[in-house]
Parts: structure tokens; sequence; C-alpha cells
């Protein structure tokens, strides 16, 4: 059997979970996870009950995941050195693309499970509430979202927060992420016609849930290059650190 | 296991030049001062230094592969133990990395009798504490199939300084290669089975028996005896004076440096001078002589 590399997804988990403020948007999910099926019970009958799993899921990723993304990746990097997770990984073979790697996926999962979990749920109450066509492409558009958002905002929130301060991690974060839906009135103009998913994070998440053939496929390949350059800051950034 | 081919390189202030040794499984020692080069050697053993030239194979791999890496462990004064969590936790955490599944914690520790310390956060624990569970994590490891321990035991728990000696024999008897570096021959003697002398960098000699291995270099050797206190070192080094088998003699504290050619003459001369002036020898250990400084003690240049 050839030698096995070092396992790292369970580390990359148990990092992602430490901090105040994952604590705080996983309590956030639950209480959205909660307030969504009880929505959705209420508006049994109601043609209003397809929109359920869809308002879940933006509400669940932009409350709840950003707060564990931001929680997680605030000061990670010298978090880690200081605390010696970083020694801890790179003594017992860890390379450090390997622990970029760990680091993200960890709390992509993380937030997938806040996030998805949540919209999981609320599409489920909605179809037992009123099954119907409509509540089941919705709550699979609304899976969807999740686990794009959770992919993307992991590496995302990394390289914005994760060196540096506190303060200007956040002024990078939503610079990524909300200065350009702003903008988007005006950015949409430089774009041809119909592609505003290109415009912003959110836009191309929105054309992502609702799987509007080429419109989702343009905001997949965006949002993967977003998370592909995030990447490689995150890798030259570590690959710089002392070997312990 | 361990192979070492003709290896050379440097991080300030060690170097190692024109290294070549290799080792299976079992314990085995190099003895040298800190400057004389093992921390390095261990760096690159590890993967955590490269070589300037030559060679260095662990495990049938490059060091600094992943797949090799992560079934070397090692032991140094700088523990590798994430702070924020209890001893538990971080030895779980290693175990999961490492690919150990279904590891009982408390049976790993007990291995050097620290159980205890199993529910202590790591931010609590002395540097001994912390080098005791680490030596645990390594030495309770299936995955882990070569090991290097600085010191093993300095700075280490006395429960786990105990039983680290039969810890690590039985690691090697499970196929393992253990890699212990002192500056202590009585440390080598008492957990080795062979020994290599590194003298600035070069193993100058290789042997089974810890004896063999003193005045081998031809530049003496220098011996660092600890008496309880002042008093103690001020009478044994006037026990000592005028022995002929030194070739000097000095007093600092508690501590007198004696040098001559043979270790076992010298640890004699200690112990009649002991007896005779009824001081109490804490330690005795051996500090190999640099090249320079034995050249320089010559009149060389």
């Amino acid at each position: 059997m050839p030698p096995r590399r070092p396992r790292t997804f369970a580390f990359g988990v148990r990092l992602a979970q430490s901090g105040g403020l994952v604590g705080l948007g996983l309590g956030v999910a639950g209480i959205l996870a909660v307030a969504s099926i009880a929505a959705a019970l209420a508006l049994r009958g109601d043609p209003l009950v397809n929109q359920v799993p869809s308002l879940a899921c933006q509400a669940l990723a932009w409350g709840a995941g950003i707060t564990v993304a931001f929680g997680a990746a605030r000061r990670a990097a010298s978090r880690d050195r200081d605390e010696g997770f970083f020694a801890l990984a790179r003594c017992r073979g860890v390379t450090p693309y390997a622990y970029v790697e760990a680091r993200v996926v960890g709390l992509a999962a993380l937030v997938a499970v806040a996030v998805g979990g949540g919209t999981a749920l609320a599409g489920a109450a909605a179809a037992l509430s009123s099954p119907s066509a409509g509540v089941f492409r919705a709550t699979g558009g609304a899976l969807a979202y999740a686990l794009v958002f959770s992919a993307t905002i992991s590496p995302v929130a990394f390289a914005s927060l994760a060196a540096g301060s506190t303060v200007t991690g956040y002024l990078a974060l939503a610079s990524l992420l909300v200065l350009p839906e702003l903008a988007s009135p005006w950015t949409s103009a430089l774009l041809p016609a119909g592609w505003h998913e290109l415009t912003s994070v959110p836009a191309a998440l929105d054309a992502i849930r609702t799987g509007a053939g080429w419109h989702a496929a343009r905001a997949l390949a965006g949002l993967t290059a977003l998370a592909a350059a995030s990447l490689a800051i995150l890798m030259g950034r570590t690959s710089s650190e002392p070997d312990p | 296991m361990i192979t070492l081919d003709r290896v050379a390189a440097r991080r300030s202030p060690m170097t190692l030049s024109d290294l070549s040794a290799q080792w299976g499984p079992g314990v085995h020692s190099i003895v040298g001062a800190p400057a004389d080069g093992a921390a390095l050697l261990f760096g690159l053993v590890c993967g955590a230094s490269s070589p300037r030239s030559g060679q260095v194979r662990v495990l049938d791999g490059s060091p600094t592969d992943a797949s090799v890496r992560r079934r070397v462990a090692r032991i140094d004064f700088d523990p590798s133990l994430p702070e924020p969590l209890r001893v538990a936790e971080a030895l779980s955490l290693a175990a999961k990395i490492r690919g150990d599944a279904g590891l009982e914690i408390g049976g790993r520790l007990a291995i050097l009798g620290v159980e205890t310390l199993a529910a202590r956060f790591v931010r609590s624990l002395s540097l001994a504490e912390a080098r005791a569970v680490c030596a645990a994590e390594a030495l309770t490891s299936p995955g882990v199939r070569a090991i290097v321990v600085l010191e093993p035991l300095v700075a280490m728990d006395p429960r786990a300084a105990r039983r680290i000696g039969d810890a690590m024999r039985s690691a090697a008897r499970a196929g393992k290669c253990v890699l212990v570096a002192s500056s202590s021959l009585r440390d080598a003697a008492e957990l080795a089975d062979d020994h290599a002398l590194l003298q600035s960098g070069r193993i100058v000699a290789r042997s089974s028996s810890i004896e063999a291995l003193y005045g081998v270099s031809g530049q003496g050797v220098r011996l660092r005896v600890f008496a309880r206190d002042d008093d103690g070192a001020r009478t044994l080094a006037a026990g000592l004076a005028g022995i002929a088998e030194l070739t000097s003699l000095e007093r600092s504290g508690t501590s007198v440096r004696l040098r001559g050619a043979s270790a076992t003459a010298l640890a004699e001369a200690v112990a009649h001078a002991a007896v005779a002036s009824d001081v109490e020898v804490i330690e005795m250990r051996v500090e190999p002589i640099a090249a320079k400084q034995a050249l320089a003690a010559e009149g060389g240049p």
C-alpha cells in the first residue's frame, strides 16, 4: 500500500469551529432555520411558500454564513502560528498547500452545514407544507446557492481576513462583497447585455439559485475565478511561512 | 531507514560537512555538543532543512515528502502542541493528521506515566511536561516509523524520564528507528544500542560501545563535572590538580572542566578525587572539543 499523505479534513473543521463569532453564527443559523420552518408551516397552501427556501438560504448565507466565515478567518494565519496549530500540522507532514486546503475546506464544510443544513430544513418544511414542483425547484436552487456560497466565501474570507488587522480584513472583504453590488447599476452597463450576474458575488449566486442556463454557467465561472485567485493569494502567503 | 550520503548543510551557527551514515531499526545515539550540529542533522532528517549537497533518504523517500514526513516524529525543545487545546484534544488532533485512528489517549500517555496530563491545557504545561506529551505521541503513533529525540533526558518530566528508555527500546523492537542526540555520554549509553560521535559537523567515530568513543578523535576530550555547590566544585578542582592525565583544568561556579586525552582516564581521576575529598558529583558529561579549539590549544592556526 503506498504511504498516505497526512489527513487534514478533520484538522480544518476543528480549527474552523474555534472562536466566539463562529458559535454566534451557528446560533444564528439555528434560529433562522427554525424561523424558516415556522414560516413554511404557517404558509401551508399559500403560493408564497415557494419563496421560503430561497429567502431562507439568502438569510442564512448573509446572516449566519458570513458571520461564521468572518469569525473563523479573522487573523487566522497569525493565530495558527502563535497558538501552535501551524507547527502541529507542519511537524506531522502537512505541506503549506495542504494546510491552506485544510483551512479552506474545513471552513467551507462548516459554512455548508450552517447554510445548507438550514436551507435543507426550510425546503423540507416547505415541501411537507405544500408539496409542489415549484417548491422542489426552489429548494434545489436554494441548496445550490448555499453550497456555492460556502465554496466561494471560504477562500475569499481567508484571503481577506487571515493576515493583517481585523479592520483592514473587514474592509477588504466588504470591498469584494458589498461594493460591487452597490456599484452594479453602473458596472452592468459595462458588460454585454444580460451579463448582470458578473457584477457581484450576490448577483452571481442569485443566477445560480435561479439556474438560468448560460447565466448560471457564467456566474459559476466568475465565482470559481474569484475563489481560485483567493487560493493563490493564500498559497503565496503560506508558502513563505518558515518551517517550524 | 535513515541514510545520509556525503551530506553538507549549514544553518548558523551549525555546519555539517561530508556526513555519511545509515541507521536502521533500533535506538541509535549521536553524541555531541549542540554546536556540533545534531539539531541541524535532525532538521535534515525531518525535512525542515535542506542539504547544500549530498543526499538524505528517510523511509525510502525524501524527508521533505509529505507522506514521509507524516511518519517521522521529532521531539525537541519547542514542542509542537497547540496552546488553546487540552492535551487529550491536541493528541486527538495529531492522531487525525497522522491517520492514527482509534487510539486511547490515556493509554498513549501512560506509556511514559504522564496520563494525568490528559485533561490539562497545553498552555499550562511546563516544558518538561510538554516534551513528555510529545514523546508519548511520537512513541505510540503506529504510523510513525522514525523518531528523532533531542536530549531525551534533559528538560523531560521525571515520570517520563524514568520510562522513556524502555519506551524507545519497545519502539525499536517494533521496527522503528529511534535517533537520539545527546551531549551526555551517560545518557547516550543508557538509552542507545550504538553511538556516533559528532564533532564539528562530522561523524568522527561510530561504535556500539560508548567506551570506544572516548579519545578517538585525537583532539582529546573535555569532561564537565557538576558538583552540588561552589565549595564542592572548588574542593574537587583542588583534588584534581596535579593529576597526570589532565592537560587543563578550570572551575566555573558549581562545575569543573577537565581536558585530557582519554575520557575514561578523566572519569577515573574524577571518581578518585571525589571519593578522596568527599565531594558529591551530580553529573559528568563529555563535551567534545571542536577542531578549531583543538588546533588553537595545540598552537595551530
